[in-house]
């Protein structure tokens, strides 16, 4: 009689657990996420999403996180979204509203992105003719900078690399060459950039991209004092902020916070998931990051393997 | 002369004949017994069952014929009991005076005189003789002026009563001084005393004057008892009017508590007492007593009441009755059933005390009490009344009810009740909102639909809504909206409207209809005392609390996207969705209050978190914390409109837009004249619809009030108002509730807060998908708007221009469709006129600038 409520309260847990719907509870994160750092809930919906097999929560889910990535402009996810799980969607006819947002911020037509956008979706070794016929009839960069993101979002990276390789220099800018080489994390990156850096006709704002991405591949593998060199000569000449938010993030993978954030009052940037989490490190009333944010940081480190996310996560 | 006791009889001294003694014949004592034949007294003493008579006593002194005695049984219904008793207290007091006289005889100890010099004794017995005098003198004047006021009154007489039997109409008017009705309160019992069953007066006496055939119109002994009784506790417990000093007063119509109505009272009560017999007095004050919901006399009582003819009412149906005559509004059962049932057990307790009863029929008291509780507080005699303005009326007469004590407009008549209301609009009302109905259900927009029962199967969203809400009691209360069970049947459940217009500058009453065709069975006055669900009506009170709060800015986005929240204790998770189903992505707070968007307006209430839900919610509805107590459910559920309201507090809600965020409190009596010519009450001394809330109040600020408006001006835009060839300016909102049982339209334009509502009166029933507030009540509002701007002749009056909200830019690109903004501009509060870094066009600048930005 008298263990009768404790065993009660026991069963009553034990039935709970059972009940309990980790697709829901992770959704439950995002949207708590959502009010304050909406960019940091995507990830969390996009793993409740895969986690859950109940149609009608996929539908609430996979219709949320689809205006999500329209709101962030996060368009070749959008596109692989929609093409995943159109049936689920209950978006009206939002979707080509969403197109035409695209066309308009990569400034390409609507016509020449509908001719490509069916091959680089299929895009395989067949379809890579097609895709460098539209490229070099359109001659036009927005449209390769388009098909450059979206390629890189579904990782057929040597896909991309055979197409910039056919492509002349007037279509696919060598700094486009230069960052797929540093997403592959390509041995000859450093080689390829000083080669690149040697020419005389160079701008300063190509020089200063062509040290921004050697920074960049320098700090991927863990050479620090280098990758700082290369930022520091980015910033002076040509984009200040640039440099300055990737030493900043420099220093954070280095454990030194309070260096990083005097460096300078770095901008929110919505569209970012690094420099927002430098933003809100480095927000002179915290100065942390709030642990809501581990488990997004988490998945980010699980799909992207970054150092600057790594350290991050060992600040949470 | 001793006697023996056997013969049973006296040989009286005055006549000499044998009279009879007592049954049973005391055993001792001294009594003092009336011959039967002559009248004449003795003094008889007994001893051991024998007599001897004492001593004769003169035949003038203390005579009690037996005459007398006949005529008072003859009238007395209460019958020998009463009289029986009057005979055993009789000789019981007699014996203690004797008693106490021999018991002070043998204590009695003289005391030693001590001559007083002469002067001082004629001194003493001069001070004595002047005071007698001068208390003979008073006694005397007195006498002579109640003589004569008696004799006056004795000529008013015959025409007081017959002026008793009518009564002046009591006039409500409009607010142009037109007349919208009369209130003939009075229908009185024209019957016979004889007509009354036994015990009916029986019980009537026994409540409110059980002396009274014995005494002379003032109770002399029973206003000594209650003058003690109320001296003791301070203030006034007991009364001690005899049946002839009500009757008195019913005659005088007259309540003031004023020594002179008093003086006039015992003058006309002791003029009754002479001129008319017991039995006509007591006809009269049962044919006119007022015995509450406008009936008069134990006749009508006995009819509106029970629904019998008086021969058939039982003894306890008479108590009832009989207790109402002292506080007919007070004791009324249908009102006040509890205070009711109190008084009537309070009386049965007291004459099982005094032997007249033997128990309480408690079972008999309770099905008397069940079958009033299936009847409304409000009804009265007057059941089947026609006239233009039935609800207007039936507003004053429950206002009435309430009204105060001194003064009895339900017995008095002949005053005068100054309203709001605006008749040219009033009049026509009926007919369009009647006309209207039957046209959107004879073309099929609205088809009147069964809907399943809540048991066992509960709608998903009513699950899904309770288990939102973790107290359980909570939930049950929000389910029982939905509680079928609670219907009446048998009454004929026609789709109904209910309209209520009202000054927002001034919380007047401007026109009001409370549902289809006013009758006995269907008084109940939707426009203000009806809740229901608001459905959508509710979101301009969230918006507006967000925007006054600081909380959101016109500028502000919201992710138009399905949510889903967790059920709670098993109970099915909970979805809002939009009614389309469908969704936009990120909107403004503009479009999202234009196309009515449920995820937006839950996800404005989980934003303003439950502190601002509760103070914003207590400041537009429950100022009265007792009030929200009972009917505030802080919970998510309220931004889709679960909360129950009535049209005129949504009409009154919505005034703030209109009136720089200032509540009057609504009211539709200006003014009660008094016959006599005074005003005995002036609009704002009372909170006329107890609603609870101050004369005014102010719930946003004047800029946010403004910007409100501008939002509404679009979201009735896309409404179909307009349908209707109304094409006034319009500011407002739809609402549609779950298988749209209740159809809203709320809305502004100047000089004019108008809520419409329509729906069935049982929530079994919806009205199938054409039921949508957009659809029917949008374009009902418009042709009232038409009519109004018709009556007043004020037609294409615009709002007036902002002067406290401001123009701030926008981000571009936003879905936004206002009306009255400057180009790429929205309004804003003063205090919330920053704007957040526009997003877009920095991604297009990023996206330009810095491709390589989005891959790292």
């Amino acid at each position: 009689m008298g263990c009768g409520k404790p065993l009660f309260l026991v069963s009553l847990l034990l039935l709970d657990s059972l009940h309990a719907d980790p697709a829901l509870s992770i959704y439950e994160k995002g949207y708590r996420l959502e009010k304050d750092y909406s960019l940091f809930s995507i990830p969390l919906y996009e793993r409740s999403l895969q986690a859950s097999s109940d149609p009608k929560f996929q539908r609430i889910v996979a219709t949320r996180l689809y205006y999500l990535y329209r709101k962030f402009r996060k368009y070749p996810d959008l596109l692989l979204h929609y093409s995943r799980y159109k049936s689920l969607l209950t978006i009206g006819s939002e979707h080509e509203s969403a197109i035409r947002d695209l066309c308009r911020d990569y400034k390409i037509s609507s016509e020449d992105f509908y001719r490509l956008y069916p091959v680089l979706f299929r895009a395989n070794f067949e379809e890579i003719g097609s895709i460098l016929e539209i490229l070099t009839q359109t001659e036009s960069k927005n449209l390769l900078t388009f098909a450059y993101f979206f390629l890189i979002s579904t990782k057929k990276l040597e896909e991309l690399r055979t197409i910039l390789f056919y492509l002349p220099e007037s279509i696919a800018s060598p700094v486009l060459k230069i960052g797929l080489l540093v997403k592959m994390n390509d041995e000859n990156t450093i080689e390829v950039i000083n080669r690149y850096l040697e020419r005389e006709e160079l701008t300063n704002k190509e020089k200063s991209d062509a040290l921004f991405l050697l920074g960049q591949y320098l700090m991927q593998n863990g050479n620090y004092s280098e990758a700082e060199k290369a930022f520091t000569m980015s910033q002076k000449l040509y984009d200040f902020s640039r440099g300055i938010r990737e030493k900043g993030k420099l220093l954070v993978l280095q454990g030194r916070i309070e260096e990083a954030c005097n460096l300078g009052n770095y901008p929110r940037r919505d569209f970012s998931e690094s420099d927002q989490l430098l933003y809100i490190l480095c927000n002179p009333s915290s100065r942390k990051i709030p642990p809501e944010l581990k488990d997004s940081v988490q998945i980010l480190l699980e799909s992207e393997n970054t150092r600057f996310y790594q350290a991050v996560l060992t600040l949470l | 002369m001793n006697a023996s006791l056997s013969l049973k009889r006296f040989v009286c001294p005055h006549c000499k004949k044998k009279s009879r003694l007592p049954q049973p014949v005391p055993e001792s004592g001294l009594f003092l017994i009336t011959c039967a034949f002559c009248g004449g007294k003795t003094l008889i003493r007994f001893d051991n069952h024998e007599y001897c008579i004492e001593k004769p006593i003169s035949r003038n002194v203390g005579s009690f014929s037996d005459e007398q005695q006949v005529d008072s049984k003859k009238r007395n219904p209460l019958g020998p009991r009463q009289f029986q008793t009057k005979g055993r207290t009789f000789f019981r007091s007699l014996r203690e005076r004797v008693q106490q006289l021999n018991a002070s005889n043998q204590r009695w100890d003289p005391p030693k005189r001590r001559v007083p010099p002469r002067e001082k004794v004629f001194l003493r017995l001069g001070s004595i003789f002047w005071i007698c005098l001068f208390l003979l003198t008073v006694m005397v004047v007195a006498f002579a002026y109640l003589g004569t006021g008696i004799l006056q009154t004795k000529s008013e007489l015959s025409a007081m009563l017959t002026d008793l039997s009518k009564s002046k109409p009591t006039k409500i008017i409009d607010r142009n001084g037109q007349v919208l009705s009369e209130i003939f309160q009075k229908r009185i019992s024209t019957l016979k005393l004889s007509d009354y069953p036994e015990h009916m007066i029986t019980a009537l006496l026994n409540v409110e004057d059980k002396n009274f055939y014995s005494h002379g119109g003032v109770d002399l002994k029973a206003l000594t008892r209650a003058a003690f009784t109320n001296l003791l506790h301070m203030k006034y417990k007991q009364g001690a009017s005899t049946i002839t000093q009500q009757l008195a007063r019913i005659m005088l119509n007259d309540r003031k508590k004023s020594l002179a109505r008093k003086w006039k009272e015992l003058e006309l009560a002791l003029a009754l007492e002479t001129y008319l017999s017991k039995d006509e007095i007591l006809e009269y004050y049962m044919n006119h007593v007022y015995l509450g919901h406008g009936a008069y006399g134990f006749g009508e009582a006995i009819k509106f009441y029970f629904h019998k003819n008086p021969s058939e009412i039982t003894r306890t149906e008479a108590f009832l009755l009989a207790s109402l005559a002292s506080a007919p509004n007070r004791n009324s059962p249908l009102r006040n059933p509890e205070t009711s049932r109190e008084r009537l057990e309070a009386i049965f307790r007291s004459m099982k005390e005094r032997g007249i009863l033997t128990d309480i029929p408690r079972n008999e008291i309770n099905e008397i009490y069940t079958g009033f509780a299936t009847r409304s507080p409000n009804e009265t005699v007057f059941g089947n009344r026609q006239e233009t303005s039935p609800y207007i009326t039936e507003s004053v007469r429950i206002f009435l009810n309430h009204f105060t004590e001194n003064i009895n407009i339900y017995e008095q008549g002949g005053f005068l009740i100054e309203t709001t209301i605006q008749k040219d609009i009033q009049k026509n009302l009926e007919s369009l909102v009647s006309s209207y109905l039957q046209t959107i259900q004879k073309n099929g927009t609205v088809k009147k639909t069964y809907l399943r029962k809540n048991t066992p199967e509960l709608p998903r969203e009513v699950l899904a809504l309770k288990s939102l809400i973790s107290d359980s009691s909570l939930a049950i209360e929000l389910s029982s909206g939905m509680d079928f069970s609670k219907i009446d049947s048998s009454v004929p459940d026609t789709l109904q409207s209910a309209i209520i217009g009202l000054n927002p500058n001034t919380g007047e009453i401007l026109f009001l209809h409370g549902g289809d065709k006013f009758h006995s069975q269907n008084q109940y006055n939707r426009a203000i005392q009806m809740r229901r669900q608001t459905g959508s009506s509710i979101k301009p009170i969230l918006y507006a609390a967000a925007i006054n709060s600081g909380v959101l800015t016109t500028a502000d986005r919201i992710l138009d996207a399905p949510l889903i929240y967790r059920g709670v204790q098993g109970l099915p998770n909970w979805t809002p969705d939009n009614h389309s189903k469908s969704y936009e992505g990120e909107i403004s707070l503009r479009y999202a209050l234009v196309k009515s968007k449920n995820t937006a307006a839950v996800q404005v209430a989980e934003k303003l978190g439950t502190s601002n839900l509760d103070f914003y919610f207590s400041m537009f509805f429950f100022p009265d914390k007792i009030e929200k107590s009972r009917r505030f459910r802080n919970d998510l559920s309220l931004a889709l409109g679960s909360l129950e309201f009535s049209p005129l507090e949504m009409a009154s809600a919505y005034s703030a837009f209109l009136n720089e965020g200032k509540i009057f409190r609504p009211y539709l009596i200006r003014r009660i004249i008094h016959p006599d010519g005074h005003i005995i009450y002036e609009s704002g001394k009372q909170d006329e619809f107890q609603l609870g809330v101050p004369q005014e109040r102010v719930v946003v600020s004047p800029d946010t009030a403004e910007v409100m408006l501008s939002l509404l001006k679009d979201s009735a835009k896309s409404s179909s108002v307009f349908r209707s060839g109304y094409r006034g300016s319009v500011a407002g909102k739809t609402g549609t509730t779950n298988d749209y049982r209740d159809a809203w339209f709320i809305g502004l334009k100047p000089g004019l807060s108008l809520a419409v509502w329509i729906g069935f009166d049982n929530p079994r029933y919806g009205m199938g998908p054409g039921g949508m507030g957009g659809r029917i009540a949008a374009p009902l509002w418009g042709e009232i708007a038409k009519l109004a701007d018709r009556e007043l002749s004020s037609p294409g009056k615009d709002f007036p221009k902002y002067s406290h909200a401001v123009p701030g830019k926008i981000c571009p690109n936003l879905k936004s469709n206002c009306g009255d903004c400057p180009p790429g501009m929205e309004w804003f509060t003063r205090d919330n006129l920053k704007l957040d870094s526009c997003t877009f066009t920095e991604y297009e600048r990023d996206s330009r600038k810095e491709v390589l930005q989005e891959l790292f």
